[in-house]
C-alpha cells in the first residue's frame, strides 16, 4: 500500500431482499447509522462520503445523508456497475491514505425492484446489448465453454448454488435463507442454457456501509480496526479479437496486483467473498484468484475446500447467489462481511480464526470487455 | 530541446453521431442484392481490426479503412436465452463467431439449433429488412 495505513472501523447493512416500497434513503440510512454507531463515532466526524450505486439517479448520496444531518462535507457518487460500491471504497481509502482526510463513510446501495422484471437493464448504446446480450447469457457462454474445455457437467455448476444457499441459510443478512438440494437446482427453470434459475443471483434491493479511518485516528478512537492491506481497482482491457472465456483477464490482473500490494499469496487467505453472480463465475474466480490451477475449480467445491469449515471458505455470507446482489450495494456488503468475519462477529457462519480475507467484485455488460470494472480488497485483522 | 505543443486557436471538433447499439451494428453490415457481408474497420497504421467499424482506430487513433470480413467462421460459444430484458420475445439463440480475420462477432443464431456445436462451422446470412442489425449466422450445411 502506498501512503498512510487505513483501517475499517465499523460496518452496517440491511438484509438484502425485495423492498419495492422503499426509497434509496430508506435502504441506505439504517446501514449508515449502524456503521457509524459500530465505529463508536459521531456523524460529524465523517470528513467525506463516497456513495456507490448504479441506478439511484442524481445525488443519491446527498439524498441519503440529508435525513441524517450529515451534509456540508464532500459527498462523491460513484458508478461502476457491480463494482460501484467497492469502487467507492477504493476512492475513500485512497483519500485517507493520501492524507487528504482522516475519516470516511462508504455507502453501497441499489434498488433493482424499481424495474418491472426481466434481466438487469444494460445500456442500449452497446451493440451487443441491442442485439440481445443479457448478463445471464454472457455467463452462460462462459459456462458452456468451461464445461466443454475441461470436461465437466451441469452438476459441477449446480454444486456452487448448493454451497451458497447452505451458507446463506446461516446469514441473517441474506436474501435467501433456505438451503437447496442438487435436485432442486437441476429442476429450476432454464434462464440461459446451461444456467437455470437457482444458478443465478436474485433480483433485490440493499444498502450497506462501512467507516474507514487513518491508522492514527483509528488508534485514538477505540474502535476495533481491520486493516486495508490492498485495494485495487481496474478497468477491463477492450479487445476486438479472440479472448479465452475461461480466463477472466481483469480479475487475473487485479488479483496479482492485490497480492503484491498486501505482500501475501493466495495460500494466506482465510476466506474470500467473490463475485458469484452466476455459478460459473465463482469457479472462474477460484482460478483467477489462484486458489487452484486452471480447470480444477469444480473439485474445490466437490471436495468441500471452499465450504464453511474447508481450507479456504469462499462466500461464507452466501455470496451473490444467496445473500443477494443489489449491484452497487454488493461490494460494500462484502466489505461489511469481511469486517465482521475478521472481528469474530459472524455467528453461525463465522470462519474460525479468520485473520486475512479478500473481497472481489466485477462489473460487466459491455461489448469487447471481460468486465468493465473489477475491485479487489484484502483486509487483515 | 523541449516538447512543443501545437499552438492554434481552439476550435470545436466534429461530432460523428453513431447512434444506438442497433445502428452501430448496422453500419457494419453491407447488402448487395441477396448477399450480405460484414464490414469492419481496419487501421491504416497498425492494422487493428474492429467490428462494428469504428470512426478511428481504438488502438492508435489513426484513420481507418473498410475491410470486408469472411462470411464463415467457427462458433466460439452460444446459448439459448429463456429470460431476457423486459419486453424481449424469448427464447432466442445468440453466440460469438470467430472469423479468420481475427475478429469475434456477437450474433443472433438461427436455423436448427440442434445443429449448433461449440467450435463448429457457421455461415453468415442476412436480409436488408430483417430485424435488428439485419444479419445472423447459421450452422454450416
Amino acid at each position: 500500500m502506498n501512503g498512510r495505513h487505513v483501517a475499517v472501523v465499523g460496518a452496517g447493512m440491511i438484509r438484502f431482499g425485495k423492498y419495492p416500497d422503499a426509497s434509496y434513503p430508506d435502504l441506505a440510512q439504517p446501514a449508515v447509522v449502524d456503521a457509524i454507531r459500530s465505529a463508536g463515532i459521531e456523524p460529524h466526524e465523517i470528513d467525506a462520503t463516497f456513495c456507490g450505486h448504479s441506478f439511484g439517479g442524481m445525488l443519491t448520496g446527498q439524498r441519503i445523508l440529508k435525513g441524517l444531518g450529515m451534509t456540508g462535507e464532500a459527498i462523491v457518487n460513484v458508478e461502476n456497475a457491480c463494482s460501484s460500491g467497492a469502487g467507492a471504497f477504493h476512492q475513500a481509502q485512497a483519500a485517507i491514505a493520501s492524507g487528504e482526510i482522516e475519516t470516511a463513510l462508504v455507502i453501497g446501495v441499489d434498488k433493482l425492484t424499481q424495474f418491472a422484471g426481466g434481466t438487469l437493464p444494460l445500456n442500449v448504446e452497446d451493440h451487443e446489448v441491442a442485439s440481445g446480450m443479457v448478463m445471464p447469457a454472457l455467463y452462460a457462454m462462459r459456462a458452456q465453454r468451461y464445461l466443454h474445455d475441461y470436461g465437466y457437467d451441469a452438476d459441477d455448476l449446480a454444486r456452487v448454488s448448493v454451497k451458497a444457499r447452505a451458507n446463506g441459510a446461516l446469514n441473517p443478512f441474506a436474501q435467501f435463507r433456505k438451503p437447496v438440494t442438487l435436485e432442486e437446482v437441476r429442476a429450476s427453470r432454464p434462464i440461459a442454457e446451461p444456467l437455470n434459475l437457482f444458478q443465478c443471483c436474485p433480483t433485490g434491493d440493499g444498502g450497506a456501509a462501512v467507516v474507514l479511518m487513518s491508522a492514527e485516528r483509528a488508534r485514538r478512537s477505540g474502535a476495533t480496526p481491520v486493516w486495508v492491506r490492498a485495494s485495487v481497482l481496474h478497468s477491463g482491457r477492450y479487445m476486438t479479437g479472440f479472448r479465452d472465456f475461461t480466463l477472466p483477464e481483469i480479475t487475473v490482473r487485479s488479483a496479482k496486483d492485490a497480492y503484491e500490494q498486501a505482500g501475501i499469496g493466495p495460500d494466506d487467505l482465510d476466506f474470500a467473498e467473490v463475485h458469484d453472480a452466476f455459478t460459473i463465475a465463482e469457479l472462474l474466480y477460484y482460478e483467477a484468484l489462484q486458489l487452484c490451477e486452471r480447470g480444477e475449480a469444480p473439485r474445490l467445491v466437490a471436495d468441500g475446500v471452499t465450504a464453511l469449515g474447508g481450507r479456504v471458505p469462499v462466500n461464507p455470507s452466501g455470496g451473490l447467489l444467496a445473500k443477494g446482489h443489489p449491484i452497487g450495494a454488493t461490494g460494500v456488503g462484502q466489505l461489511a462481511e469481511a469486517y465482521w468475519q475478521l472481528t469474530g462477529r459472524c455467528g453461525d457462519r463465522q470462519v474460525a480464526g479468520a485473520r486475512i480475507g479478500l473481497t472481489h467484485v466485477t462489473g460487466g455488460g459491455i461489448a469487447g470487455f471481460d468486465h468493465g470494472a473489477c475491485a479487489i480488497t484484502i483486509l487483515a485483522a | 530541446m523541449s516538447f512543443s505543443p501545437q499552438i492554434a486557436i481552439a476550435e470545436p471538433s466534429t461530432v460523428v453521431a453513431t447512434g444506438t447499439g442497433t445502428e452501430i451494428a448496422r453500419r457494419g453490415v453491407s447488402f448487395d442484392g441477396n448477399s450480405v457481408v460484414l464490414v469492419a474497420s481496419a487501421c491504416t497504421a497498425c492494422d487493428a481490426v474492429a467490428w462494428p467499424p469504428a470512426a478511428r482506430c481504438h488502438a492508435c487513433w489513426a484513420a481507418v479503412t473498410p475491410r470486408r470480413l469472411a462470411t464463415s467462421g467457427t462458433l466460439y460459444a452460444f446459448t439459448t436465452v429463456h429470460t431476457a430484458a423486459l419486453g424481449t420475445e424469448v427464447p432466442y439463440v445468440i453466440g460469438y463467431v470467430d472469423l479468420p480475420d481475427g475478429v469475434r462477432v456477437f450474433t443472433p443464431l438461427r436455423g436448427d439449433a440442434s445443429r449448433l456445436r461449440i467450435d463448429g462451422p457457421v455461415t453468415l446470412h442476412g436480409a436488408a429488412g430483417a430485424p435488428g442489425a439485419g444479419f445472423w449466422f447459421e450452422a454450416a450445411r
